[in-house]
């Protein structure tokens, strides 16, 4: 149960528009929190997505009882490297523009990315017995 | 499913949401981020970008097709 709490608390991060809620600390790595957010859902994606495929790698022989998993695997293979890169492309054209426009490049490359990281959430809230 | 299957396959997915628990964790303490947890984005982030530069993410990320 407290697994299922923590993934459900993982989806509304991913679901968290930029600039809602993030304050930050004075002298970090960061003076914008919409760079700190952005870079927090793609750090956090990656991580996702990273584990989900290693899951499935290290587990191959046992999961592929089930085809679906892997194939659903694959599709992560191939989509959250271009949807990492377009994010990071992105925030960095935000941090040098800094505009409207900018921004709203940022926020559509963030929303493919969070599809690519809730498709891996939901290989493993199906497989994995968990609800997210 | 196979019951044993079923069995296996939740431990597996276990053993993965115990390695992303403190990830969770912190994305969702909210409030103030400190000057650690800005490091430990930036850090995260600059390694991504030279994994994805060198196009290295490891052999997991291999679309293997001979596979099954």
């Amino acid at each position: 149960m407290r697994h299922i709490s923590k993934l459900a608390a993982l989806m509304l991060v991913l679901l968290v528009p930029l600039g809602c809620k993030t304050r930050l600390a004075q002298g970090g790595a960061y003076t914008s929190p919409t760079l700190y957010e952005a870079d927090l859902v793609i750090s956090t994606s990656w991580s996702i997505c990273d584990s989900v495929v290693r899951w499935e790698s290290d587990n191959r022989e046992l999961l592929a009882q089930v085809p679906e998993i892997k194939r659903a695997a694959d599709e992560i293979r191939q989509h959250a490297p271009t949807a990492l890169r377009a994010a990071i492309a992105a925030r960095d054209a935000y941090e040098a523009a800094g505009t409207e426009e900018a921004g709203l490049t940022l926020d559509g490359a963030l929303t493919g990315l969070r599809q690519v990281a809730t498709e891996a959430m939901s290989l493993l809230s199906q497989y994995g017995g968990f609800e997210p | 499913m196979n019951p044993v299957l079923a069995i296996q396959m939740m431990l597996a997915a276990t053993e993965l949401i115990q390695t992303l628990a403190p990830i969770i964790s912190k994305a969702v303490s909210g409030g103030e981020a400190s000057l650690e947890e800005q490091a430990r984005v930036r850090d995260a982030v600059d390694k991504l970008r030279l994994r994805l530069a060198s196009d290295d993410l490891g052999d997991h990320w291999r679309v293997d097709n001979d596979a099954l």
